[in-house]
C-alpha cells in the first residue's frame, strides 16, 4: 500500500469533551469520549461510510478527522501531510482541502445571509478574488448543484430543504477540497427529494474526483454508495469491511443486529438481511462506559470472557475487520 | 438536472408580513405614531415652536404665569416665556439624551457581550465580571456624585446613564451569542477558516438584530426618562435650558397657582415614553411570531 | 359502510393565510376497518397531519376551515356533531399516540403523575374542585396507579415502579415512546392515531417499538392509522396503505401487493426512490410538491407525471376500484385491472 494510496488517514483517534468545572470543590463533570481510539483510512475517490446510531461517535469522528475539532489523542494523516497539531494560518490553509456537509439545512445556513454570501465567503477567506470572478465563480456552482442563477439573491427561508441541501452542497465545494465529509446530508429529507441529492453526489464524486466519508444510520443508503463501511458503536469501529463483504458478511452482532433493524419493503430484500435480532438491554452511559467491551449489555452472542477483556480490532479476512473477542483468535491486531 | 421550476405564487416578503402584521395591532401604530410625531417635532422645532426664543433666554417679565390661551397654548412660565415652544425645544434634548445614551450603551456593551460568550476564557471572566460591578452601581447616585464632582449639565448627566446603561446590553449580547453560536452555520464558517471577528461580527450579530432593536426601542423610552429624572434633581441640564425634568422640577414650587408649568413637560416626557413603549412592545410581538415561523 | 370503524369521504380543507388561500385537503378518501391497521404514507407537506387533526377535532377552525366532507367514526359524521359531543364519543373510543414524546410529555412533572391525571379524566366525568385543586398526587390514588403500572408492564417497560417516579428527561428516546403508547391506551379506544411514532428513534429502538406494536395490537385487535413516511416500517405493520399526495389519497391497497406491484405514477416513483439492499438503482421524482396557494390544475400530481394527458390537466382523478381492495385515482391508470 503506497503511502498515498490514503487521503485520510487517522491512528488511535481520540476526542473528549471534558466538563466544567463546577460547585465549590470545583468537581468536574465526567467526561465524554465521543471518540474512543479510532484507526481509519479513506482511501483516495472512494466513499468510506460511517454508520452507527445516535452516541455511537461518528459525527464526532467526521469532524475531528478534518479538524473541525481538536483531537485528544492520536494522529491524522491527510494527503501524505501530518494535520494533527496545525493551527494558525496553517490549519486555514487547510481548511480548502477538507469540507463538510451538514446534517440540518435550515440551521447549516446563516439566515441572515442571502445564498450568494453564504457560498461565497469561503472565496473571499481564502483568496483575493474579485468581486466579478466571485459572481461568476457562485452561478457556476449554482449551475453544478442544479439551482438557477437566481437564487443568489435569495434567502434561506424562501428555499425548500433539498434547496437548502444543495446549497449546503455547492458551498462545501467551492474551494475545490478533495475530501468532502457528509454528515447525514439527506436524513432530514423526504426520500424523494433524498434520491436527486444521491445522484447529485454521485454524479460530483466522478466528475470532481472526490472522496467522501459519508456519515448516517440509513444502512440501505450505504449499500448503495459506499465502497467500504466502517460500524462504529461508542466511539470506536467495531467492524469494517469491503460493503459489499459487510452485508452478505456480517460479524460483530452489533452489526447484524443493525443489519436486520432495517425497514425493508420488498420481499427480494428480505433475503438480503441476516436472520432476526432484537436487541435487548441498555446502552452505557458514555461518561461511564465499562472496561471490558461495550457492547455486552445489549449482545446476543456474549460469552462469559466478554466481561473480563476488551476485544482490539482483529483482521479476520482480507479487508475485513472485527472487534469481537469471538475472533479474536484469528489474526494480529491493527 | 431538473431544476426546481420557479413559481408564479408570490410569498410576501418577510418585510411585508411584518408590516401586515403590526398594522393589525392598533396600539403598535400609536407607539409608532408617537414617536414620528416626536422626532419630527424635534427636528423641526425651530419651524414649529411660536416663539423659538423663548426657549433659550428671552424673558418677557410682564407676561409671566399666564395661563394657557390662544397665543400660549401650554401658557407662560415665570419670566414670561411660552411653554409651549420650550416643551418643543426640549423634545430635542429628550431625543439626544435617549439616543446618545443608547447608541453609547449599545456600541460599547454589544462587542463585549459578543467576545465574551464568542471567545470565552479569560475574556468571558473578566467582561462578566466588570459588567456585574457595574451593573451594581445605582445610576441616580452615580450621577449625584458625578454633578457633585464635576458641573451638573445635560453632558455630564447623560455620561453618567450610559456608565450604568452599557452593561444590560453586554448581558444581552451574551445570552443571545450563547445561544447563536450553537447553531450549524456557526460551526460551517470555523469549518470554512473564517475569522473569529467574522463569525462575531458578521454572522452572529445579524442574528441578534431583532432582539436588540426591540430592547434599543424601548431603551430610549427610559433613557429619556431617565434623563428627565435627573433633570428633576436638579443633577441635569441647568436652567434656563429646556429640559422636560428641569422644568417639571422648576415648575414644582408654583402648581397651585400655575400647574401648566408642570404638567405640559410632564406630559410630554409620559407621551414619550408611553410611545416608545407601545412601540417597542409592538415589535417585539411581531419578532416573536417571525422567529416562530 | 358500516363495516367501516372510520369512513372519510370527500374531505376538502382549506387554510386561510396571509399568502392566500391554501387548499391543503383536496378530495380526501379514506377508511380504516376494525381490527386492522391502516397506513397513511405521504411525504412531508402532503397533509397527513392535517388529515390526522380532522379525525381527532384538533383542527384550529380559523384559519382552518373544512369546506366538506364527512369523517363517519362509528357510522357517525364527527363533523356534523356539536363540540361537546364530539368530544365525548372520541374519549370513549378514540386515542392518539403523537410523533415527539419529549415535546409530548410536561417535563416538570413524573411519568406517575402524567399517567394517573389522564387515568382519572378518563374515568371521572367531572374533575371536580379536589382535582382542580391538584390532587394530581400519585401517592392519593390506588386504582389509578395500579392501571398505570399494568399499561407501563403492558408496553414491555422494564421496572415501572421506578419508571413511574421518573421524569420525562431521564427516559431515553425509545422509553418515552413507550410511555406515550401506554398512555394513548389508557381508556379502551378501539381506534389509535399513530403519528409517526418511530420517526426520531434509532433503528434498533425502532425495531423494538415495532415488535411491541405488532404484538399489541394483534392482541388488542384495535383499529389504527398509522401515519409515517417510512414505507419500511409501513410495510412491517400495515395491513392495508393509503399513499398520499399533495392533499389526496392517490392510491390504497393491501401492503404486500402494493408494495410489490404499485400502479399510480406517485407511487411507483416512491418506491423507486428508496435505497434497497437489492442495490437497485434509485430515482427521484422529478419536480416538486404542489404549492397549495396555487395547486395543479386536475390532477395534483400531473405536473410531475410522465404519462399526464389533456385529461389530467382539466379532471381531478377519483378514487376507483380496480380490483380487489385495490384503489386508484388516476384517469391513466384506472383501467389498470
Amino acid at each position: 500500500m503506497t503511502p498515498c494510496e490514503n487521503l485520510l488517514s487517522v491512528e488511535s483517534l481520540y476526542k473528549a469533551f471534558f466538563g466544567k468545572k463546577k460547585g465549590l470543590l470545583r468537581t468536574r463533570t465526567p467526561a465524554i469520549k465521543a471518540v474512543n481510539g479510532v484507526d481509519l483510512e479513506v482511501k483516495r475517490r472512494e466513499t468510506h461510510a460511517l454508520v452507527g446510531e445516535s452516541g455511537s461517535g461518528k459525527t464526532t469522528l467526521g469532524k475531528t478527522a478534518i479538524r473541525i475539532y481538536a483531537p485528544t489523542g492520536g494522529t491524522i494523516v491527510f494527503d501524505g501531510r501530518d494535520i494533527t497539531h496545525l493551527a494558525g494560518q496553517g490549519l486555514k490553509a487547510f481548511r480548502s482541502e477538507a469540507q463538510m456537509m451538514f446534517q440540518d439545512p435550515t440551521s447549516s445556513l446563516n439566515p441572515r445571509n442571502s445564498i450568494f454570501a453564504t457560498i461565497s465567503l469561503p472565496l473571499k477567506i481564502h483568496g483575493n478574488i474579485s468581486s466579478r470572478q466571485l459572481k461568476v465563480k457562485v452561478e457556476e456552482l449554482l449551475a453544478t448543484v442544479g439551482l438557477p442563477r437566481q437564487f443568489q439573491y435569495r434567502y434561506p427561508h424562501s428555499l425548500s430543504g433539498g434547496q437548502k441541501q444543495r446549497v449546503g452542497l455547492a458551498r462545501a465545494l467551492v474551494t475545490q477540497p478533495s475530501l468532502i465529509v457528509l454528515d447525514e446530508p439527506t436524513s432530514a429529507l423526504d426520500v424523494s427529494v433524498q434520491a436527486k441529492i444521491l445522484s447529485l453526489l454521485a454524479d460530483l464524486q466522478q466528475e470532481h474526483d472526490l472522496t467522501y466519508l459519508y456519515i448516517t444510520h440509513d444502512l440501505a443508503i450505504v449499500r448503495n454508495i459506499a465502497t467500504t463501511t466502517s460500524v462504529m458503536y461508542l466511539g470506536r469501529v467495531v467492524e469494517q469491511a469491503e460493503t459489499g463483504n459487510l452485508f452478505s458478511n456480517p460479524r460483530h452482532p452489533y452489526t447484524k443486529a443493525l443489519l436486520s433493524a432495517i425497514p425493508i419493503i420488498s420481499e427480494e430484500e428480505n433475503r438480503h438481511k441476516p436472520a432476526e435480532v432484537t436487541l435487548k438491554g441498555n446502552i452505557p452511559s458514555p461518561s461511564n462506559m465499562p472496561v471490558y467491551c461495550g457492547f455486552f449489555s445489549r449482545c446476543q452472542e456474549k460469552m462469559a470472557e466478554c466481561q473480563q477483556v476488551d476485544p482490539a480490532l482483529v483482521q479476520v479476512e482480507n479487508n475485513h475487520w472485527v472487534r469481537c473477542l469471538r475472533f479474536a483468535h484469528r489474526r494480529e491486531e491493527k | 438536472m431538473n431544476t426546481t421550476n420557479e413559481q408564479s405564487t408570490q410569498y410576501k416578503s418577510g418585510f411585508q408580513r411584518a408590516i401586515y402584521r403590526f398594522s393589525r395591532s392598533p396600539l403598535s401604530i400609536i407607539g409608532l405614531v408617537i414617536i414620528l410625531v416626536i422626532s419630527v417635532v424635534a427636528i423641526f422645532a425651530p419651524f414649529i415652536a411660536p416663539y423659538p426664543k423663548d426657549a433659550i433666554s428671552a424673558v418677557h417679565f410682564g407676561n409671566s404665569f399666564q395661563p394657557p390661551s390662544l397665543a400660549h397654548l401650554f401658557g407662560t412660565d415665570e419670566v414670561g416665556r411660552d411653554v409651549l415652544s420650550r416643551v418643543i425645544f426640549g423634545s430635542r434634548l429628550s431625543l439626544k439624551v435617549g439616543l446618545v445614551v443608547v447608541a453609547i450603551s449599545v456600541l460599547v456593551g454589544v462587542p463585549l457581550g459578543l467576545v465574551a460568550a464568542y471567545v470565552g476564557g479569560a475574556w468571558e471572566v473578566v467582561i462578566m465580571r466588570m459588567t456585574d460591578v457595574f451593573l451594581s452601581i445605582p445610576p441616580l447616585v452615580l450621577a449625584l456624585a458625578v454633578a457633585a464632582v464635576f458641573k451638573p449639565n445635560l453632558t455630564n448627566s447623560m455620561l453618567a446613564i450610559s456608565f450604568t446603561w452599557w452593561p444590560w446590553y453586554v448581558r444581552l449580547a451574551y445570552g443571545e451569542t450563547l445561544s447563536i453560536k450553537e447553531e450549524d452555520f456557526v460551526e460551517v464558517c470555523e469549518s470554512v477558516g473564517a475569522s473569529k471577528f467574522h463569525i462575531m461580527f458578521k454572522e452572529i450579530l445579524p442574528n441578534m438584530a431583532s432582539t436588540l432593536l426591540v430592547k434599543v426601542t424601548l431603551d430610549i423610552g427610559y433613557a429619556i426618562l431617565m434623563g428627565a429624572s435627573l433633570g428633576f434633581l436638579g443633577v441635569g441640564a441647568q436652567p434656563p435650558t429646556p429640559a422636560w425634568g428641569t422644568m417639571v422640577s422648576l415648575g414644582r414650587v408654583h402648581l397651585s397657582r400655575a400647574w401648566w408649568l408642570t404638567t405640559f413637560p410632564g406630559l410630554a416626557i409620559f407621551l414619550t415614553v408611553l410611545g416608545s413603549n407601545l412601540f417597542g412592545d409592538g415589535l417585539r410581538d411581531l419578532l416573536d411570531v417571525e422567529m416562530e415561523r | 359502510m358500516s363495516q367501516h370503524i372510520l369512513d372519510i369521504k370527500h374531505l376538502q380543507v382549506w387554510f386561510h393565510t396571509i399568502d392566500g388561500v391554501a387548499q391543503v385537503i383536496q378530495d380526501l378518501e379514506l377508511s380504516v376497518e376494525p381490527h386492522k391497521t391502516v397506513g397513511l404514507v405521504g411525504e412531508t407537506g402532503c397533509g397527513k397531519s392535517v388529515t390526522a387533526k380532522a379525525i381527532l377535532g384538533s383542527l384550529s377552525v380559523p384559519p382552518a376551515e373544512i369546506k366538506r366532507g364527512e369523517v363517519i367514526f362509528w357510522n357517525q359524521d364527527l363533523l356534523s356533531l356539536r363540540v361537546k359531543q364530539r368530544k365525548q364519543l372520541l374519549k370513549q373510543s378514540m386515542s392518539y399516540i403523537p410523533q415527539d414524546p419529549m415535546a409530548s410529555l410536561n417535563p416538570v412533572f413524573t411519568i406517575g403523575q402524567q399517567m394517573v391525571d389522564l387515568i382519572k379524566w378518563h374515568k371521572y366525568a367531572n374533575i371536580g374542585l379536589g382535582g382542580l385543586l391538584g390532587l394530581r398526587g400519585w401517592t392519593k390514588n390506588k386504582p389509578a396507579r395500579k392501571t398505570a403500572l399494568q399499561l407501563l408492564d403492558y408496553v414491555s417497560i422494564p421496572a415501572p415502579e421506578k419508571i413511574v417516579g421518573s421524569y420525562p428527561i431521564e427516559l431515553s428516546g425509545g422509553m418515552r415512546q413507550r410511555v406515550l403508547i401506554a398512555m394513548a391506551l389508557v381508556g379502551d379506544a378501539q381506534f389509535l392515531i399513530a403519528d409517526e411514532p418511530t420517526t426520531a428513534l434509532d433503528v434498533t429502538i425502532q425495531k423494538g417499538i415495532l415488535n411491541l406494536l405488532e404484538e399489541r395490537i394483534e392482541e388488542m385487535g384495535i383499529a389504527i392509522l398509522y401515519i409515517t413516511h417510512n414505507l419500511g416500517v409501513a410495510r412491517r405493520l400495515c395491513d392495508k396503505i393509503c399513499v398520499m399526495y399533495a392533499g389526496n389519497v392517490v392510491e390504497t391497497g393491501p401492503t404486500l401487493e402494493l408494495l410489490e406491484d404499485p400502479v399510480h405514477p406517485y407511487t411507483v416513483g416512491l418506491i423507486d426512490s428508496v435505497p434497497k439492499l437489492t442495490k437497485e438503482s434509485y430515482v427521484g421524482i422529478e419536480g416538486t410538491l404542489a404549492d397549495y396557494l396555487r395547486p395543479p390544475s386536475g390532477c395534483r400530481f400531473h405536473p410531475r407525471c410522465r404519462y399526464a394527458e389533456e385529461i389530467c390537466r382539466n379532471t381531478p382523478p377519483s378514487l376507483r376500484e380496480i380490483g380487489e381492495h385495490r384503489f386508484v385515482s388516476c384517469h391513466m391508470m384506472e383501467n389498470f385491472r
